[in-house]
């Protein structure tokens, strides 16, 4: 029992700064996710499905520089809106903003 | 083409009690992928009554092993061309060329009335390319705010870790 309840109790930390980033006016979505674009944690237009794709286009992205400190900023423009894509680490998150 | 007489005596050197031979799973199929261009004129391999195979229901004798392995030899004589049979149909000269002849007619038919397959297009993004290419590079705010945004998930991520505080399996005390 004493197990299940630590873990939780980090989780929420993930979940609270979820939250937090939902609260900014222009930001619909937010996803993230681990290497393998497993989803860890969602909110809004981005979902589990998207995370595959999420995952991988850092990862491609990433490929296009030798420099491992040089991390990319993956955004996927459009007239709604934007996604920016970006890694940190051995995760991945995704930010959807529309134009405010 | 294959002389599919020739499969059906495979069948029972292996299983001399086996009487299904065509099975159901080849419904599942698109009829039109597996049945031959030309009816063979063999009356042996068509059923009697002009409908198809169907299993029979399983011999109380026999077990559930016996029908899989039954259902795979069947599977796969379906599938293979079996060049070394030990009594192959020999052909004239003149019959081969009127099958060839049959076949390339029947082909040029089915072409013709064949719907031709697209190829599936991509999804289109935007009506407005030129709109969004033109419009304003995404603000370096965003790209900053974004990066710390994956920052502080990180670090709410490695956060999570499994804190052992005693042993999942313990000793059963008994007095």
């Amino acid at each position: 029992l004493s197990l299940v309840i630590i873990a939780s109790i980090f989780e929420s930390t993930l979940e609270q700064h979820l939250d937090d980033t939902m609260k900014n006016p222009a930001v619909v979505g937010v996803l993230c996710t681990d290497q393998q674009g497993h989803n860890l944690g969602c909110r809004g237009s981005l979902s589990d499905e998207h995370g595959g794709v999420v995952s991988v286009l850092a990862k491609q992205a990433a490929a296009l520089t030798r420099d491992p400190t040089d991390t990319p900023t993956v955004c996927l423009e459009s007239e709604s809106g934007n996604i920016l894509v970006r890694s940190h680490g051995t995760i991945t998150v995704a930010v959807h903003k529309i134009a405010s | 083409f294959r002389e599919t007489s020739q499969f059906f005596l495979l069948v029972p050197c292996f299983f001399p009690r086996a009487v299904c031979l065509i099975s159901t799973e080849l419904k599942s199929k698109d009829p039109d992928e597996i049945k031959p261009l030309i009816p063979h004129p063999n009356p042996v391999s068509k059923p009697p009554n002009g409908t198809d195979w169907i299993t029979p229901s399983v011999p109380s004798a026999r077990t559930d092993e016996q029908a899989l392995l039954t259902s795979i030899l069947t599977k796969t004589a379906q599938n293979i061309i079996d060049v070394s049979a030990a009594d192959s149909v020999m052909m004239e000269q003149h019959e081969y060329m009127d099958k060839a002849r049959q076949y390339s007619t029947k082909l040029a038919v089915l072409s013709t009335s064949l719907p031709q397959k697209k190829p599936l297009a991509l999804p289109s993004l935007t009506s407005q390319p030129h709109q969004v290419l033109a419009s304003d590079l995404v603000p370096y705010s965003d790209v900053q705010q974004v990066s710390k945004i994956a920052a502080y998930a990180y670090s709410a991520i490695s956060q999570i870790k499994v804190d052992a505080k005693e042993d999942l399996v313990v000793q059963f005390a008994i007095p």
